[in-house]
């Protein structure tokens, strides 16, 4: 097991550098660069100002070498620096990263929690009431707008209610500790995880309904009927176990896709995190930043993968890793 | 439009300049009544109603801003909200005036005879936020930093030509032989030639520390410095105590700070989300904030009771540019048709309501270099459009298309999708355009490609934004090699009106030569101007003694706000 998982971890190497290459190449053949778009209305630049910047940033140069550069750089864990931010790159995903895992975690755990049990529950009772309900219930947290949701939820309960702050993480202004700074965190990041949650429910019950169906349709599970075996043990010991394998693969992969920000989401509660931060750099073509973000996503979806595999064989005693 | 308007007052914080200075030291701010600058202020009727969120506040003062990119160190930082966060924690040596002059900050200063040499002298009592004083070594520290090649500041140090910095910049020299200090207090710096700028490029800025961040300096790494970007030190009214990246900024008086300890003991700087700010102000959770100007939020403000609006004419204009060297635009009757044909004034009036007005000049109305003597308006009308184009030689096909030696009259203009100006405008413009018998088509990009079309000239037609700057000069963006001059705009009288205008400081003779400019201009229609908007601050009515102005920002007056109890 040791052994493949170092395997595996090697083999990411060049199909990083590939991604690289790619999302490098692609961003740098976005038109406009971080001066252009400071300068365009500032007339406090001269030309001069503007080639030394350029030249400075290496903006000049051809997209190979300048790809050349920094992928040398990369290899010693230097992924250069932030144009807007002036610090390293890695420096400021790891500063947002947090913040978005957190608010991600905790709608993630409300999902699996609230959601797997009820799309056993609804696969049990195919095409009943509430099957039916649950159904369209997905269907419509899967479909709604994330920032629809989020501004409709803002207007109930922050400017007519008055219950819940507007934006960010934490009052300002005051010092709170203990449970009352908790509570504080809480009430601000209450509207964005249900927002986070109720999305990410929906697909959550669907998975979980349709691979229990493909279940209990196994002839397998009609034996253990006949065996006489409850329903109860029926259901939760045979059928489950088998639709959780789909199941747990898809939640491997969703693991490390936690701390790639919601950006949306995050774009309407002002929440400091790294989507939120993804987007405002691309607006200003903040290079480095925007192939970093990138590249760290990239990366943390083959852990996903690597993840997601991991979890198969733990669960599917058929599969061997090797 | 938010980014326009943030760098519009980028460009405005980061380029006050002035070129009457030759008045040496004035020692104080003149009073001033905010309605005699435009400033329209509109006081809540009934303050007690504010939320207790913003009562319980006692001590601290909450202000509502965009994102920071944490760049706190003078000269470096960009954005004007990191700018706002940089005066108050280093201050500047000289300060922007109400009527935008230099008056003093740190330093009182002295222009000699020939405007060569600008003498500094810091004033008694100005000590870094731990106690130490500031001294004329600091300030010479802050200038070579400035000139090191490794800088990579918007301030550009070359521009002003101080005495050996060449040299320095280009490594043929270990020191700056124009950079002088006098003594403790007092340093001295010579140019080789005018240049009206150098003042707020030598002064504008705070002065930085040389025990703080020249410790892990050398010349040609600036890197010790940037290192300090997050934790500013200084000399201005307040310290940073907390900065949360993309959340908040926390300050506290600084009672080192050489005017007195400012009144109230913290302020916060908090996020906010764009299109909320107005009501954030109005829940309490912030005290201060800065929400568009609209008739929507202006009645929303007012219904409270409690907030104060000051509003005030943005340091900015917004205008439609095309390029002169394209043969359709070539043509001075084509570009006077194509202005008469826009309907500018409903389109203004559909987006700010009354909180903006019709241009016909480049220039603010607040500013002493405005005229409206011998000015075009420029009014819409088809018919006089229709027959400008015609003595052009442009004449309608059998399509009803304008055509000329046959060329059809087509633009192509280039926009962002959903901008709150171009999108109501250019229907309306497209179908003025069209009874010329003019095709206009749209393109729609976003904002950094915009600007990367508009430098490389590939855009045809194009709406943006420019900041202006408290000097009028206005040759960088219609001089015939000015930088930014993206309509490649030549007329060699207008370039040299401009050029003779910044070569006197005689306040009355650069009014009339604005003025001829301003005519020419007028005439000429380097582009087409649209408008010049509002901008307010949205205040908590606790909050006393603010003041704001479209030179002198807030941040400089901080330190006497009061917070009502």
């Amino acid at each position: 097991m040791k052994e493949y998982i170092i395997r595996r971890l090697l083999q990411y190497i060049p199909i990083l550098i590939v991604t690289a290459l790619i999302i490098f190449t692609i961003v740098a053949l976005i038109p406009g660069d971080y001066i252009d778009s400071v300068a365009s209305s500032n007339p406090k630049y001269t030309a001069e100002k503007i080639a030394a910047l350029k030249a400075k940033y290496g903006f000049d140069k051809p997209i190979l070498q300048r790809f050349l550069i920094w992928i040398g750089n990369a290899l010693k864990l230097d992924f250069g620096e932030s144009l807007s931010y002036q610090r390293p790159v890695t420096e400021v995903i790891s500063y947002f990263m947090w913040n978005s895992f957190y608010l991600a975690a905790i709608a993630f755990l409300l999902e699996i929690v609230i959601a797997i049990p009820i799309g056993i529950i609804s696969a049990t009772r195919q095409y009943s009431k509430l099957d039916f309900t649950v159904t369209a219930f997905s269907m419509i947290g899967l479909s709604m707008p994330s920032f629809f949701l989020g501004l409709l939820l803002k207007k109930i309960f922050c400017i007519d209610l008055q219950l819940l702050p507007l934006a960010g993480m934490r009052t300002v202004g005051v010092q709170y500790t203990g449970f009352v700074a908790f509570w504080d965190v809480f009430k601000h990041m209450l509207l964005p995880v249900v927002v986070l949650a109720l999305q990410g429910m929906g697909s959550w019950m669907l998975y979980t309904r349709s691979s229990m169906l493909d279940v209990i349709k196994q002839d397998y599970i009609r034996t253990a009927r006949a065996k006489g075996l409850s329903e109860r043990v029926v259901i939760y010991k045979h059928a489950l176990r088998n639709a959780m394998i789909p199941i747990v693969n898809l939640l491997g992969m969703s693991i490390p896709g936690l701390f790639t920000g919601a950006i949306i989401t995050e774009q309407v509660f002002a929440y400091p995190g790294v989507g939120k931060a993804a987007v405002d750099a691309l607006s200003k073509r903040d290079y480095m930043f925007v192939v970093g973000f990138n590249l760290f996503a990239a990366l943390m979806l083959f852990l996903g993968n690597l993840l997601s595999d991991i979890a198969m064989a733990m669960v599917d005693p058929r599969i061997k890793l090797k | 439009m938010k980014k326009l308007r943030i760098t519009a007052l980028i460009a405005l914080i980061l380029c006050c300049s002035v070129l009457i200075v030759s008045c040496g030291t004035q020692t104080s701010s003149k009073s001033w009544d905010l309605a005699a600058k435009q400033i329209d202020i509109i006081r809540g009727t009934n303050p007690e109603k504010s939320p207790d969120a913003a009562k319980n506040r006692k001590d601290t003062l909450v202000i509502g801003s965009t994102d920071f990119n944490g760049i706190f160190t003078s000269s470096w930082s960009q954005t004007v909200y990191d700018q706002y966060v940089t005066v108050l924690v280093q201050g500047t040596i000289v300060e922007p005036d109400f009527d935008a002059q230099p008056i003093p900050g740190f330093c009182d200063f002295k222009i000699s005879d020939d405007g060569l040499t600008y003498t500094f002298t810091l004033k008694n009592g100005v000590k870094f936020s731990d106690g130490t004083p500031v001294t004329a070594k600091d300030i010479e520290f802050t200038w070579y930093v400035m000139c090191d090649p490794a800088y990579d500041g918007d301030v550009d140090m070359a521009s002003i030509k101080i005495v050996g910095a060449q040299d320095y910049m280009d490594n043929k020299a270990d020191t700056i032989s124009g950079i002088k200090v006098i003594n403790d207090k007092t340093i001295e710096a010579r140019l080789e030639e005018v240049n009206a700028k150098a003042i707020w490029i030598l002064g504008g800025g705070g002065i930085l520390s040389k025990a703080y961040y020249g410790k892990d300096y050398t010349k040609g790494n600036v890197d010790g410095i940037k290192a300090l970007h997050n934790t500013p030190f200084g000399a201005g009214p307040y310290k940073l105590v907390e900065f949360r990246l993309g959340e908040s900024i926390t300050l506290v008086a600084n009672e080192h700070y050489f005017k007195g300890t400012p009144k109230i003991k913290n302020v916060v700087y908090s996020v906010t989300p764009t299109g909320q700010e107005l009501e954030r102000v109005r829940l309490g959770e912030v005290d201060i904030d800065f929400p568009t100007v609209n008739e929507e939020n202006i009645q929303d403000a007012k219904s409270t009771g409690y907030i104060d609006i000051y509003r005030f004419p943005t340091n900015g204009y917004g205008y439609v540019g095309f390029k002169h060297d394209d043969p359709k635009y070539s043509d001075k009757r084509v570009r006077q048709a194509l202005i008469h044909a826009l309907n500018r004034k409903d389109v203004v009036e559909v987006v700010y309501g009354p909180y903006a007005n019709v241009i016909n000049i480049p220039q603010s109305k607040v500013s002493w270099a405005y005229t409206e003597e011998g000015i075009n308006t420029y009014d819409f009308d088809l018919a006089k459009a229709e027959a400008l184009l015609k003595e052009a030689g442009w004449t309608k096909n059998a399509q009803g298309r304008l055509e000329k030696d046959g060329q059809v009259f087509k633009i192509v203009f280039t926009t962002m999708q959903g901008h709150p100006v171009t999108a109501p405008m250019l229907p309306v413009m497209k179908d003025d355009y069209a009874k010329l018998g003019i095709d206009l088509e749209i393109e729609y990009v976003d904002w950094p490609t915009l600007s990367d079309k508009v430098n490389a000239g590939t855009a045809d037609m194009w709406f943006m934004a420019w900041g202006l700057v408290a000097d009028p000069d206005p040759y960088n963006i219609y001089g015939s090699d000015g930088t930014q001059n993206y309509y490649r705009y030549k007329n060699p009288e207008a370039d040299k009106l401009m050029k003779d205008a910044v070569h006197t400081t005689d306040i009355e003779k650069r009014k009339e030569l604005y003025k001829k400019i301003y005519q020419i201009f007028n005439e000429e229609i380097p582009c087409i101007w649209v408008y010049q908007r509002s901008d307010m601050w949205a205040v908590n009515s606790r909050v006393k003694n603010f003041k704001c102005s479209p030179y002198r920002d807030y941040v400089y007056d901080l330190y006497q706000v009061e917070l009502a109890q």
